[in-house]
Parts: structure tokens; sequence; C-alpha cells
């Protein structure tokens, strides 16, 4: 698993299902949170701070998370940063399109504590070379 | 013709405008209620989201609340397992803690499963996307009724033109609806 000084940014349009990633992330010893309620403020965000990880919801008001994401991977000071789609849109075509625009790892709501997990662990085993 | 065949011939007339003064009644009624119940309905299911949300955030804030409770227990029970206690105590100890640790999986499972609020709102909204449609629609169709009225031209370039203000605002707002209403006489 990530260091628990690991930085997260969660960004959801849904103040609930930030704060379920938030209970979650804390439960997993994370304490490092900050949270964007759309793909706009979660870019202004990045670009202002130093984050390790980003869990990425898709359908948001302003900019989606798939333009999101599409911009992240398009920014040279972001483009390293994993991402997390953690999104109730479960179509193959979706979350096809979301690995072809730079998704590490893609989790479908409604999820479990141990999904959310298990894809962070893996995300960040396989950056690691692991 | 004879008296009593006009007379015949008037009253089946009045019979015929009587039923149809009811069928229209008939069509008016469900108009007038459905151009009343959309925005309304619009608005119902906006609280419902509302407070659905404000809800789960209540029980989501008791449930972290006992998650630190047990949290503040498993440390207790840690510092009392550091201080080498007997056999029996030890295994007491142990397994308070470990049920305590299945309570706070629980727990989790919990608030993880109030994410339906957030998946249920998510449906909501694609239904007020719809009936916002809808109620263009309706807007559009009494814009059209307008035109080939026998009002004044002055009366519908009004109609008109509040309906098409109403058409191209982000939201149809009762009031509106109530003004556009009075103005078609309903």
């Amino acid at each position: 698993m990530p260091p628990k000084e690991t930085r997260f940014l969660i960004v959801d349009d849904m103040s609930t299902m930030r704060k379920i990633v938030r209970t979650i992330l804390n439960q997993l010893g994370y304490t490092n949170i900050e949270e964007a309620e759309n793909g706009k403020e979660a870019l202004a965000k990045l670009r202002a701070g130093n984050f390790d990880f980003v869990l990425l919801d898709w359908n948001m008001p302003e900019m989606d998370g798939y333009e999101t994401l599409k911009q992240i991977r398009a920014d040279e000071k972001l483009k390293h940063i994993p991402v997390i789609m953690v999104t109730a849109e479960a179509k193959k075509e979706n979350v096809l399109a979301a690995i072809q625009a730079g998704a590490n790892n893609y989790v479908v709501k409604p999820f479990t504590p141990e999904t959310l997990k298990e894809k962070i662990e893996k995300v960040w085993t396989a950056l690691k070379g692991g | 013709m004879a008296m009593e065949d006009v007379k015949q011939l008037v009253k089946e007339l009045l019979e015929e405008v009587k039923n149809l003064e009811t069928k229209l009644d008939e069509v008016v009624k469900p108009l007038e209620e459905t151009s009343s119940a959309l925005p309304m309905a619009s608005g119902s299911l906006e609280d419902v989201i509302k407070f659905t949300e404000q809800s789960v955030h209540q029980i989501m804030g008791i449930l972290n609340d006992l998650m630190s409770e047990l949290q503040e227990f498993q440390k207790d029970i840690d510092f009392l397992l550091s201080l080498n206690p007997i056999g029996s105590i030890r295994q007491k100890l142990e397994g308070m803690k470990e049920r305590s640790q299945r309570l706070s999986n629980l727990i989790l499972q919990v608030v993880t499963l109030m994410s339906f609020q957030d998946l249920a709102s998510q449906q909501i909204k694609k239904v007020i996307e719809v009936l916002e449609e809808l109620k263009k629609t309706i807007l559009k169709i009494i814009i059209s009724s307008v035109e080939v009225s026998s009002l004044s031209d002055e009366q519908k370039e009004k109609i008109v033109g509040k309906a098409t203000e109403m058409l191209t605002g982000d939201r149809i707002f009762q009031e509106d609806v109530d003004k556009l209403l009075e103005e078609l006489g309903l």
C-alpha cells in the first residue's frame, strides 16, 4: 500500500460519495486528503499542490471525469499522478475509453472498502514495478 | 319544417353543445393538472435528493463517531496488552480487540452502503432532466396553439414572448407557468 503520508484528491460532485471515500481512506490510515466537486476544481487543486493519487468520478458538472483525466495526462506536471476512476459508468466502452485515456484502474460504484483498497494497492504495486 | 321539428333540432343541438363542453372539460382538466404538477414534480424530486443527502450525512457522522470511539477502545486494549497481563486476561483482551476490529469493519461497510444515496440521486437527476424536457415540449405546444388562436396580435406576442423566455431559460419555475396559464385564461 502507498505510504501513510500519501496525498489523495477525491473528485466527485456528490458530497456523500466524497465522504464515503474519505472515510475508507481514513480507515486505511490516510489523513492527507483533499476534495474537489468537478474536473475544473480538481485541475486547479492538482496544479496548486503536490498530490500523489487521484480518485476520479466520471459524471460531473462543469468538467466530467473523462475530460479531466485527458487533461491530467496532457499536462507535463500532472501526467505521472496515478488516477483511479470511481464511477457508476459500468459500460465496457467507458472502461476502455478511460483506460485508453490513461486511467490506472477503474472502480464501479457501488463498491466495497476492500475493492477500493485492492485497486489502490494494485496501482501502487504496478507503479513501483512490483 | 314544422315548429315541433325545429324544437327537436334545437334540443339536439343543445345536447351536442353540452356533450362538447363535457368533452372539453375532460381534456382541459388533465392539461391544467399536468401544467401545474410538472414543475412541482421536479421540485419535489430535488427535495428528495436534498433530504436524503442531509439524512445520510447525519447517519455517516454518527458512524464516524462510532468508528473513532472504537479506535480509542482499541488503543486502550493495546495499552493493556503492552503491560504483559497474565494468560487468561491476555486472551480476553485479544478477543476484545478482535471483536472491536470486526465491529469497525461492519461500520465501514454500512458507511459504504450509504452510496445508495449518490446512485439514487443520479437516477433522480436523469428523471428531472426528462421532466424539464417535457415541460419545454408542453410550452412549445402552447406557443403553436397560441399562434393559430383568435387572440389579438398583442396578446399573442405577449404570451409567445413569455413562453419563449421560459423555454430559453435553464429552468422553468411554477410562478412562470402560472403567469402563462393566467395569460391563456386557464
